[in-house]
């Protein structure tokens, strides 16, 4: 009766008071995920965000701004947790009981709204802000006397913002690259693989851009093809390899024609945040049916070898 | 007579009226706002969550026109993506339960991650550690260098070997770096050091989706000198999307 009670007992412990949470998922969304401003010296600006539970535990978090900077060409990010590069912007929340930097608790499927606050001095250097609006969870696990990894989550937007008194911030890019990849500078292809273009452009101006335009293709045979780039923002002192899109799809920047043959021509051409020809490339390159040639010679050395071993086999 | 005039007067108000549209360009000197969504609002808007001044507005408004008058444009979001669903990452456990540690036997475990884009473009997932694996008496478990001395922080390597001992992590699935492949180990980026080690990438994708999937596999092997005791750190991921 006792091993009963004992083992009743015990279970209700187990069930009523777990040890330990640690197979339990944690989740976290946030909205939105992109923040881009200009903004002129003196302005102040607000923006809601919201925050999501979507794990399995109640969280308790932190929020903090930190800087950034790209940490590679495809729009990667790499935190700089010395927030000196965002002096003198400031930043706050205007919840009324919520302060950017304060513990707050987030339990499971709820949203928690923020509304972030910048404020640009009069004095604040025109030039861009890169920075993050970052939330982290605490550790949860009671880890119950074992070796263990306890786990802590990040998640965060980032803000690229850029003080200019006009509006109008110097925005200057140059074309790192524009080629085929695989292609050396003599640029032949087999016709029955379609071209696909690198194109890397660098911003050698003081504000972000995105770079609004297309590439062309055309053939001797007045075949042509367009290709749109895809929006994407490229900071100040960095390049950005950018992809391009099709029916609102990012895709790679490669040509759909199936089969092409005789010389190209491709020429890249876009404006900063504007649809121009502001900036241009043009590469050219001949397209062969190499790999069908290669089969045919194959084919024809397989048929010789039969037919002299057949004449010789008769002779 | 009056009737007549009254018709005609109908008639022509109809005739001359042009059409009204529900969104008109708004412009002066100022400014122009192509799409007028305006809000207004009056007093002083007050909940148990908000203390707001004076703003009015609403979420990802577009791109505001009329630079002069507001002194600022904002654009929330991605220009290539109509979507309103938050930038979600999940990870399946909060916490890798190593148990108790045996001389030259590897014990793994696993953390599942979720990623879904949403209205982000792309995203970036990184991890790094608090410091190594570290008991309550100070002594550490180094991070592994894989069996031919060859992995750290940004370079995997293979670790089949039970005689190669330390901590560190493996990356299959979805969106995983190449480096990972055919089961290879590296270490985490180490934050406890003089000069932090930077945190790498375990997940990277550049184009939207939903529900991209990788697995982690922690493995740690101890060897006879180490000595006993209870061994934790904090693995650290850092989610963000792509700008």
């Amino acid at each position: 009766m006792k091993k009963i009670k004992y083992l009743l007992i015990a279970f209700i412990l187990l069930v009523f008071f777990p040890q330990t949470v640690r197979a339990q998922s944690l989740g976290l969304g946030i909205y939105p995920p992109l923040l881009e401003v200009t903004i002129m010296p003196g302005k102040t600006l607000t923006q809601v965000y919201h925050l999501t539970n979507s794990g399995e535990v109640n969280l308790t978090m932190t929020s903090a701004i930190v800087a950034f900077e790209p940490s590679d060409e495809t729009g990667g990010v790499k935190i700089i947790e010395n927030t000196e590069k965002l002096q003198p912007l400031q930043f706050g929340f205007l919840n009324a009981d919520l302060r950017l930097g304060q513990t707050f608790s987030l339990p499971t499927g709820k949203t928690q709204e923020v509304v972030l606050i910048i404020k640009v001095p009069e004095t604040a250097p025109e030039k861009d802000y890169y920075a993050i609006l970052l939330f982290q969870t605490s550790p949860l696990a009671n880890l119950g006397g074992q070796s263990a990894s306890q786990t802590q989550t990040k998640i965060g937007s980032p803000l690229l913002i850029s003080v200019s008194r006009t509006g109008e911030p110097f925005r200057k890019a140059s074309i790192e690259e524009f080629s085929l990849k695989n292609c050396a500078k003599l640029c032949i292809i087999d016709s029955f693989s379609p071209p696909q273009w690198l194109v890397r452009i660098k911003n050698s101006g003081h504000s972000f851009f995105k770079p609004l335009g297309k590439i062309t293709l055309q053939g001797w045979l007045n075949q042509t093809e367009t290709l749109d780039l895809l929006p994407q923002n490229i900071l100040s002192d960095s390049t950005r390899e950018i992809q391009c899109q099709k029916e609102d799809q990012v895709v790679s920047c490669q040509s759909q024609s199936k089969f092409l043959i005789g010389p190209f021509k491709a020429k890249l051409e876009f404006g900063l945040d504007d649809f121009s020809n502001d900036y241009q490339k043009e590469i050219q390159f001949i397209a062969l049916p190499f790999k069908l040639g290669f089969g045919l010679l194959i084919l024809v050395i397989i048929l010789g070898l039969i037919k002299s071993k057949l004449v010789l086999d008769r002779d | 007579m009056k009737i007549k005039f009254c018709s005609f007067f109908v008639f022509l108000f109809f005739l001359l009226t042009g059409p009204v549209w529900a969104v008109h360009p708004m412009e002066s000197d100022n400014f122009k706002i192509d799409w007028p969504n305006l809000n207004m609002g009056a007093g002083l808007p007050s909940s148990d969550n908000y203390g707001l001044g004076v703003t009015t507005g609403q979420t990802a408004p577009g791109l505001y026109e009329g630079y002069g008058s507001t002194g600022f444009k904002v654009r929330a979001g991605f220009q290539y993506i109509h979507s309103l669903i938050p930038f979600t990452f999940t990870i399946d456990k909060i916490a890798v339960d190593f148990g108790v540690l045996t001389v030259g036997v590897g014990t793994t475990d696993t953390i599942g991650l979720t990623v879904s884009c949403g209205s982000a473009g792309g995203y970036t997932i990184t991890a790094h550690e608090n410091n190594p694996l570290t008991s309550s008496a100070a002594s550490t478990i180094d991070d592994t260098t894989c069996d031919a001395d060859d992995c750290d922080e940004v370079d995997a390597g293979t670790w089949t070997l039970s005689t190669t001992y330390g901590f560190g992590y493996g990356m299959s699935g979805t969106d995983v770096p190449g480096e990972f492949s055919g089961g290879k180990y590296k270490q985490y980026a180490d934050l406890s050091l003089p000069t932090p080690e930077t945190p790498q990438a375990v997940m990277t994708g550049s184009n939207a989706g939903r529900n991209k999937q990788a697995t982690m596999t922690l493995k740690v092997n101890v060897s006879g000198l180490q000595a006993a005791g209870v061994y934790e750190n904090i693995i650290i991921f850092i989610a963000t999307p792509t700008y």
